[in-house]
């Protein structure tokens, strides 16, 4: 039986959620995210910086009537990855 | 949430978890279906009593009177941004239905008004009005705008066999039935979700 390897970026529960939130938006404020994850900021921001820097999301930083925002958005490289990562998910469970 | 390894199980069932609370993420606070339902109902009553009474004479065309709403839908439509904290798809869906429709009537009615051809257009118009009427309310799984859009298909077929100012009326009334008594609910909705949030839901 040929075993996929999960994607070890991706396979941890606060990350996991915060690609499959992205996943299914278009595009996503930071506060949306820490009020679908119930995470705390600090601990958002590490793990959505993890998965920048793996190239899954694209950050974006802007201000909104003089309020700061960050949009986050799943970029191609990241939607391929999430697939693998199910696919991978989906052949464990068909054992 | 914490950072930590997840079973096979656990990833699949976070997923749906996630993708689920996403989709269901709506973002609507009722007052674009208010502001255009009244204005259309305003409209389509004063263009009616400007026809047919002869006490009422309105100093200019009431249908003027959507370049205001335009002006306060952009004011709104800027207000509201900041509070959306999600781009779903759904709602893009519904941005592009909604400027079809937009420019198909601007298309009739000033098509119409330069060919001065009057209320004959209405039944068109009414037909206009259901379409992404029906469509959001079976988007969203909303019924009072799914009852919407057939009220208006239905109006639309009265409004075939009616050659008459009378027309205005009806055109009138779908928008009342297809947005005002709709926005009132969502309305309602949006501020009893905004009560719930308060108390930590």
């Amino acid at each position: 039986m040929d075993f996929k390897e999960l994607d070890p970026i991706l396979h941890s529960q606060l990350r996991l959620a915060v690609m499959s939130l992205l996943i299914s938006v278009k595009e996503a404020e930071f506060t949306f995210l820490k009020e679908k994850t119930n995470a705390t900021a600090g601990n958002l921001s590490v793990q959505m910086n993890k998965l920048k820097d793996a190239g899954y999301i694209d950050i974006i930083k802007q201000f909104n009537n003089n309020y700061p925002q960050t949009i986050c958005k799943i970029n191609s490289k990241g939607v391929e990855a999430f697939e693998n990562y199910v696919k991978a998910l989906q052949s464990y469970m068909t054992l | 949430m914490e950072e930590k390894s997840l079973s096979q199980q656990e990833s699949l069932q976070l997923i749906t978890k996630m993708i689920n609370q996403a989709k269901n993420h709506y973002y609507e606070s009722g007052w674009g279906a208010l502001l255009w339902g009244f204005t259309n109902f305003i409209c389509f009553i004063l263009a009616y009593l400007d026809a047919t009474a002869k006490w009422f004479n309105m100093p200019f065309n009431p249908f003027y009177l959507m370049g205001i709403t335009f002006i306060l839908q952009f004011y709104f439509d800027r207000k509201e941004k900041k509070y959306k904290q999600a781009v779903t798809y759904k709602d893009e869906t519904h941005t592009y239905i909604w400027l079809a429709f937009g420019i198909s009537v601007l298309i009739l009615t000033i098509g119409g008004a330069f060919a001065d051809i009057g209320y004959i257009t209405l039944p068109i118009l009414l037909l206009l009005f259901a379409i992404p009427t029906f469509i959001t309310g079976c988007i969203n799984k909303f019924p009072p705008f799914i009852i919407g859009g057939i009220a208006c298909w239905i109006l639309c077929v009265a409004a075939l066999f009616l050659h008459s100012y009378f027309t205005y009326l009806l055109v009138a009334l779908g928008a009342g039935i297809a947005w005002i008594i709709p926005g009132f609910i969502l309305r309602a909705r949006f501020y009893r979700n905004k009560a719930k949030s308060k108390d930590g839901f």
